[in-house]
């Protein structure tokens, strides 16, 4: 008795508790996305400066989602798109860094780099 | 009482620390630094707390801002069980419950959380010279990295330096060399260590961190019956990483700190042990936020494996109605009344006492009551796996029987 307790307890908890199907409805007239340009305001930055360098992803496609990564040193997104993000770095990270900007939607991805040089 | 107090004292001295920028994985080493007695089990659960708020350029306080503090909340978990006398095996799990960047430049923190590494040491007891009171214990350490590596934090992939996870797998030898005196009421270690990084080489990384290299100095001293405290000298180098195949110049370093420590034995083989690691020197390589203070505080709980006869329900000795006991004594005429008090107790077929490695040898029926066995024992003057002998009952014993002043 108990064990069938404990069977509908558990088939109760995948019943009501698994999760929703994916309902994400993409815009049809999305496309492969596509990069125009990369930029920096400033391709060579001192190490701690209260100046980032501010860069901008200028990107096609619909409904695009932005991921910038470095290896070392900090970068922070500064509007709601995600297209502008802002990186500095401590003296950890001397030298030149590639940071990568990767633009994906519901019909595909796409990453552009570009190189910042941190200075002492 | 010894040996339990040494399972108190499972979180040894911590034998790392760093400088933050650029660390990553477990910060703290687990598990002790001697092997256990035959058939011993141990869990304990340790939480740190770190934090860090101090520039150093070279070995001089540098005045920078650009992280106002770092810090992190970890939990690790460790077993550890007795193989033989010599040989013993512990596994460890960690967790950063967080971790955190604060900025001055900007007004914003990076925060992560999540699995760290996982790992599993071997100690082997490679002397024992027991004319010196000494000990010596070689250890080789594996560390994996099962957590996240590229956790994300608002649309940006987190830098190496607050990734929970090193991402990295770690090989660590060790060898411990401890010396007791004073009838083992102080206690003396000497720890030396190597930790090797694997590079880590992925469509997105290509980071190696510096080996690392650490000697350990401690005193251990059993200052009641309960209570144990220490004092730890932790010398750490550690040498600079590799990014892409460039030296990273701000990694790395020369530190040394001390680590008092203070653990109490509770009830049932419980213990809590609490320490403080802080740094007296840093010479860091170029510019690095230095760590102010580690803080530990653990819960460990030791296991004669007839005690936890529950979870590993007639597997092991247990299925051939075998089982050994740690029972202290020091001479002949210990042997014969430890095994003839044995041989009285109801449910024993047979028992054998070895004077090298203070281990009672029982073949048993199915029915014997192990506390009873050990209160039988501990009447009769012999501190045992699970109670101690009442003074009244060890003072009775002959003057060449006195094992506790021998120790």
């Amino acid at each position: 008795m108990k064990a069938y307790t404990y069977l509908f307890a558990l088939a109760g908890i995948l019943l009501f508790g698994s999760c929703d199907k994916d309902k994400t409805t993409f815009n049809p007239n999305n496309t492969v996305p596509t990069i125009d340009s990369l930029t920096t305001n400033m391709s060579i930055i001192e190490f701690g400066s209260t100046k980032p360098a501010v860069l901008n992803c200028a990107a096609n496609g619909g409904e695009l989602t932005y991921i910038w990564e470095v290896d070392l040193g900090d970068l922070f997104i500064i509007n709601d798109s995600g297209s502008q993000a802002q990186y500095t770095a401590s003296p950890c990270c001397i030298g030149e860094k590639v940071i990568s900007c990767t633009v994906s939607n519901n019909k595909g991805e796409l990453t552009e780099s570009i190189m910042i040089t941190i200075i002492e | 009482m010894l040996r339990l107090l040494s399972l108190v004292c499972l979180v040894s001295f911590s034998q790392q620390i760093n400088a933050q920028c650029c660390s990553a994985g477990n910060p703290a080493s687990n598990g002790g630094s001697g092997s256990m007695a035959k058939n011993y089990f141990s869990v304990s659960s340790s939480y740190v707390h770190s934090y860090s708020d101090t520039y150093f350029k070279g070995n001089s306080v540098y005045d920078f801002d650009y992280l106002e503090n770092t810090k992190f909340d970890f939990g690790l978990l460790n077993f550890s069980y007795g193989l033989s006398n010599k040989l013993s095996i512990s596994s460890e799990i960690g967790y950063f419950i967080n971790k955190s960047m604060d900025f001055t430049f900007i007004d914003a923190t990076r925060e992560a959380s999540g699995l760290g590494d996982a790992a599993i040491d071997l100690k082997y007891q490679v002397a024992n010279l027991k004319k010196h009171l000494a000990s010596i214990t070689a250890s080789v350490k594996t560390s994996v990295p099962i957590g996240q590596f590229d956790q994300m934090d608002k649309n940006v992939i987190l830098p190496i330096d607050i990734q929970p996870s090193s991402g990295s797998f770690k090989l660590k030898t060790a060898l411990n060399l401890s010396k007791r005196f004073y009838g083992s009421k102080f206690s003396l270690n000497s720890f030396i260590s190597t930790e090797f990084s694997q590079r880590i080489n992925t469509d997105r990384t290509d980071y190696k961190y510096g080996n690392l290299y650490s000697f350990v100095f401690s005193t251990s001293h059993n200052t009641t019956k309960k209570i144990n405290t220490g004092l730890g000298l932790n010398f750490t180098l550690r040498e600079k990483a590799i990014n892409r195949d460039i030296i990273v110049e701000s990694t790395g370093g020369t530190f040394i700190n001390v680590q008092p420590r203070i653990s109490y034995l509770l009830p049932e083989n419980f213990g809590i042990t609490t320490s403080v690691n802080i740094p007296i020197y840093r010479n860091v390589n170029g510019i690095q936020l230095t760590n102010k203070y580690i803080l530990v505080l653990a819960v460990s709980k030791g296991f004669s494996l007839k005690t936890i006869k529950p979870l590993l329900n007639n597997i092991l000795l247990e299925s051939f109605n075998e089982n050994s006991f740690f029972v202290d004594g020091i001479c002949g005429m210990c042997k014969t009344r430890i095994e003839d008090m044995a041989n009285s107790v109801k449910g024993v077929k047979w028992a054998e006492w070895n004077l090298d490695s203070k281990l009672l040898l029982v073949k048993f029926e199915d029915d014997i009551n192990t506390e009873k066995l050990a209160k039988v024992l501990s009447k009769g003057g012999h501190d045992n796996w699970l109670s101690t002998s009442k003074d009244g009952a060890y003072n009775k014993l002959h003057s060449c029987c006195k094992y506790r002043t021998e120790h």
